[in-house]
């Protein structure tokens, strides 16, 4: 009756299977019976859920080692031993694909360890600061009341301790300027002296926010004392060779003064990077600044807050308006403009500073879009090394068919059939990885070039290049070996073994796809290229309003350079070749020193424009070829005496727009700025040109005569194209004698307004040399198809050869198909192509839309390229003697 | 002493739950098969334990040479399946009786039971 009972109740099925199919063979029936006596036990004292549970649960505990079925294979290494030897050979009877397939993935490996060397570097910066993401930097807003609006990554010199002062929030606080007007500072020891090119001031607290590491002197006390100057590793060395540097003097020739400062510290030269890095730093700024009181102007203060540990940015950054509006709000609405304040996160300030300001950046301002396109191009150029080895080993699987039948006639499982060809394809990128490491090794310094960096492989960058290498290895084998593998090993065992004839390729479709996609890339690559350079050719090309042959700059860099240069002006002027001499506060090409808002008198200073100020000596216009369209030129000395008021002024066409003043209406017209009792007197008008890169929109200048030079920044000096080098050395020879403390220097200056452009020809070899890869690459994979296809289809040509078929009619037959491909990829690419390109071509005020015609080239040279590539084996085949073709069996 | 008895790699010393399962195994004598062991294990000290983790401590006493088993007779109870019957060898009796020797040498050398432990 009991028995009877439970033959009802049987434990779960599902469970049992379960347990079978992993069960030792010989455990079976003990374990069978343990777990139903279990059971019915189970049954009797409770629910069956909980008995049906309960088996379950005792199954998957039996899942141990000692009760698992043993694999039949004993011993695995003889079969691995077998998969190794057909792979290689299956690599050497096809060298062709071998070589396309292991060379091209090598190429893509090696481009994207570089671009990921280049972009780890760049988002390493700032991240050694203890606590760098609790500092901030302080940002500010002005808008004026005509509706301009500046962003600024500086603060006026108040704000800062204000701060510090009345929130809570606020740990520490620390300012730097530096002097800009110079693009270099220069530092003297002992008579000898040194240009560097970064040099700041800043507040005692420096090293307390930015901990950087001092080889000599201590940290905290550092820069405690004004007149005290930290240097780099490579300055102290520059100066003092292998001796100590702490406690030796130093000057640093300024234009307000001449400083001396005694060394109180060494900074360790460190791989980690900062915007901050400099050659010296110098105390004092805290005295410097003290007595700049405004709340509106004076926004030439980098200012660095360090906030609490537990405060909020959002909370400290609600204070900001009233903060505003209590100190600066009278200030401000004279100016006829609005102030707000801002705090940008110190590990953003390198990539993330495109919406500021660039003017005086501290540091070499790095790209989010550059890294971005970095990224991009280094996994674009691995994708098309990929889809490469995905359509030439489908292609070729019909070679490895019969193995396949034999091993799944032989027992194999189709798992084993997919990790053996995965494993294949992961052994092939293993060698492409120590291929391309090769390619590392050679290319990096072409690569530094390109990306205009210092990297290399060392203790700090280890660990992360194997790791990328080994990450971007596996995953490539693994993407690339997934399709062909699953394809493979699908095939039907009879059906492989039985058919001699059988012709097994991937499908048509998804290989042409593939194609396309390459072409596609390749396109767009091409035609951006294209557009860059024309673009760039527009930029060095394009009328810039003045005459930049054969004038050379000589940057003024110390007062006494720039209070000795009348005497050296008149000194230059008698020297034979030389044309004429002038001098500039700010000579195109070089960033501007001074810029303040104008209004017409007849107007109120809420229509005040923004006007770049520029001091200028005489001859400036004429030597430059500046046209003028009314008015007449300064009269030196009489216009440039200092104290006359009126002061004549000559301003550009831009600005006569902004105000909207006729140019006939100009000459005359007095202007005003701020509260100032200054008036300016409109004299003349010259043509726009341009003193700022093609970046930039041509803006307001008002130019100034000045009598004193100690204004000049820039001297100009047009010389005779005949014996210039001559010239220049006896400019040469002059200077030393008239400025004995400041190190000649000279630039041409068409050289310095080329430089203008440095990052956009950097950016233009990077993508130019990715083109080149990508092209490349594609076309490996295409040859290898054309070859493939042209193989298999020789029987077919021999007969339509006997047939009476022309050469002619067998090449159109054959690269037919791989133009139609390419003509798809086209279509897709070019519209692709040029909406990139119209993004990219917003960063110029000044540009040159593409006419068609650059596509349509770019189109051509995809054609062309990819037809070259297929003609050879196409022509092979098309020439070949039908006889041999059909003969060989 | 009776390491050296065994020549192969075999982990031969005792854990804790292997020498409470060889226990049980003596003391089911003839009754002692996988699930009736797990039973007695919950029953003497109240802690669960998973019939296969008692089966797997039993394989492995056996391996090291502490048991050994012979399939018994069908039973109704198990649709006629057999049990496997695990029997100490002498070896594990020795090793049982070597462990409570050890232990009881400490208990004698641990100076706060002395006393008691006579």
């Amino acid at each position: 009756m009991k028995l009877k009972q439970h033959n009802y109740i049987v434990p779960p099925v599902l469970a049992q299977r379960l347990l079978r199919s992993f069960l030792r063979a010989d455990l079976v029936e003990e374990v069978e019976g343990d777990l139903l006596e279990k059971f019915l036990v189970e049954i009797e004292s409770g629910s069956h859920l909980k008995a049906k549970l309960n088996y379950w649960a005792q199954v998957v505990k039996y899942v141990r080692p000692f009760a698992i079925r043993k694999s039949k294979s004993l011993n695995p290494y003889d079969m691995f031993e077998n998969y190794m030897r057909t792979g290689v050979r299956s690599m050497l009877k096809n060298k062709t694909f071998a070589f396309i397939n292991v060379f091209g993935l090598a190429i893509g490996i090696a481009c994207c360890v570089l671009l990921a060397l280049f972009i780890q570097d760049e988002l390493s910066f700032e991240k050694h600061f203890a606590d760098y993401n609790r500092i901030y930097r302080l940002t500010t807003i002005l808008n004026s009341d005509n509706g301009t609006e500046t962003r600024l990554q500086r603060a006026s010199p108040i704000i800062g301790p204000t701060m510090l002062r009345e929130f809570p929030e606020l740990e520490n606080m620390t300012r730097v300027v530096k002097d800009l007007s110079a693009p270099q500072q220069i530092i003297m020891h002992a008579d000898r002296s040194f240009a560097q090119s970064r040099a700041y001031q800043v507040d005692s607290t420096f090293f307390e926010l930015f901990p950087y590491q001092f080889i000599e002197g201590n940290p905290q006390t550092a820069l405690k004392q004004p007149g005290s100057v930290v240097l780099s590793e490579q300055l102290a060395f520059k100066i003092f060779g292998n001796k100590s540097a702490l406690n030796e003097l130093v000057t640093i020739p300024t234009f307000s003064d001449s400083a001396v400062l005694r060394i109180t510290g060494v900074i360790k030269h460190s791989q980690q990077q900062s915007h901050l890095d400099a050659d010296f730093y110098f105390s004092g700024l805290e005295q410097t600044l003290e007595p700049i009181t405004t709340w509106a102007s004076g926004n030439f203060v980098f200012t660095y807050l360090k906030l609490k540990p537990e405060a909020s940015v959002d909370e400290l950054l609600s204070k900001f308006p009233a903060l505003m509006q209590q100190y600066g709000d009278e200030e401000n609405r004279a100016m006829g403009r609005k102030k707000t304040l801002g705090l940008q996160a110190l590990e953003k300030i390198h990539l993330h500073s495109a919406h500021l300001d660039n003017q005086f950046e501290l540091g070499t301002r790095g790209s989010i879009t550059y890294v971005y396109l970095a990224a991009a191009i280094g996994l674009l150029i691995l994708l098309l090394a990929a889809i490469n080895f995905i359509n030439l080993t489908t292609a070729k699987a019909s070679q490895r068919a019969r193995e396949i039948g034999v091993r799944k006639t032989v027992g194999a499982h189709r798992a084993n059939l997919i990790a053996q060809f995965m494993g294949e394809s992961v052994g092939i990128t293993i060698l492409a990885m120590f291929i391309a490491c090769a390619l590392v090794y050679i290319t990096l310094p072409y690569f530094n070039q390109l990306v205009q960096k210092d990297l290399f492989v060392g203790n700090h960058n280890l660990a992360f290049l194997i790791k990328s290498l080994l990450a971007i290895t596996l995953t490539t084998g693994l993407i690339a070996g997934a399709y062909p593998a699953l394809f493979i090993s699908s095939f039907d065992a009879v059906k492989v073994l039985k058919d001699k004839h059988l012709q097994l390729g991937s499908s048509h479709v998804l290989r042409k796809g593939l194609i396309a996609f390459q072409f596609s890339i390749s396109v767009i690559l091409i035609s951006g290229i294209l557009v860059v350079q024309h673009q760039l050719n527009y930029v060095q090309t394009k009328p810039l309003g003045f005459d930049v042959t054969n004038k050379v700059m000589l940057p003024l860099r110390t007062s006494e350079a720039a209070t000795q240069y009348a005497r050296f002006r008149e000194t230059v002027k008698d020297i034979a070749g030389v044309n004429a001499v002038s001098a500039s506060s700010n000579l195109p090409s070089t960033p501007p020193t001074s810029d303040w808002s104008f209004y017409p008198s007849d107007k109120t200073e809420a229509e005040a424009v923004n006007h770049y100020i520029i001091s200028i000596d005489e001859n400036y216009f004429e030597m430059l070829s500046i046209q003028r369209m009314a008015g007449r030129d300064f009269v030196f000395p009489a216009d440039g005496q200092p104290g006359t008021n009126p002061q004549k002024a000559i301003v550009n066409e831009a600005s006569l727009k902004k105000m909207g003043i006729k140019p006939e209406q100009a000459v005359g017209m007095q202007l005003k700025y701020a509260n100032s009792p200054n008036i300016f007197e409109i004299i003349g008008v010259v043509e726009d040109f341009h003193q700022f890169s093609l970046h930039h929109a041509i803006s307001p200048i008002i130019f100034l005569a000045s009598a004193d030079s100690s204004a000049f920044r820039q001297m100009i000096v047009s010389i005779d194209q005949k014996n210039s080098e001559d010239t220049l050395t006896k400019i040469h020879t002059a200077w030393e004698q008239v400025v004995p403390d400041t190190p000649f220097e000279k630039e041409l200056l068409s050289e310095s307004i080329s430089n203008q452009y440095a990052s956009d020809r950097s950016m233009s070899a990077l993508v130019l040399v990715s083109t080149m890869l990508a092209v490349l690459i594609s076309c490996l994979g295409l040859y290898g198809l054309s070859v493939f296809l042209a193989e298999k289809r020789v029987k077919e040509i021999g007969i339509r050869k006997v047939m009476g078929a022309s050469v002619k009619q067998i090449l159109m037959m054959l690269t037919k198909e791989y133009l139609k491909t390419v003509a798809i990829a086209l279509a897709i690419g070019i519209p692709i192509s040029y909406y990139l390109m119209q993004q990219w071509l917003q960063n110029f005020a000044y540009r040159d839309n593409p006419g068609l015609w650059l596509f349509v080239l770019a189109a051509g040279l995809c054609i062309l390229v990819s037809l070259v590539t297929v003609l050879y084996e196409s022509l092979k085949a098309a020439l070949s003697n039908p006889v041999t073709s059909i003969k060989a069996e | 002493m009776f390491y050296n008895l065994v020549t192969n790699m075999i982990e031969t010393r005792l854990g804790e739950f292997e020498e409470v399962i060889l226990l049980l195994v003596g003391i089911l004598g003839e009754g002692a098969y996988a699930y009736r062991i797990a039973e007695e294990f919950k029953s003497q000290t109240g802690r669960t334990v998973s019939i296969g983790a008692t089966h797997s401590t039993l394989d492995r006493l056996e391996t090291k040479g502490f048991l050994k088993s012979e399939m018994g007779s069908a039973t109704a109870e198990r649709g006629g399946r057999r049990k496997r019957i695990f029997t100490i060898t002498a070896l594990g009796k020795r090793v049982l009786k070597e462990s409570r020797d050890f232990k009881v040498s400490l208990w004698e050398q641990y100076p706060a039971f002395k006393v008691n432990f006579n």
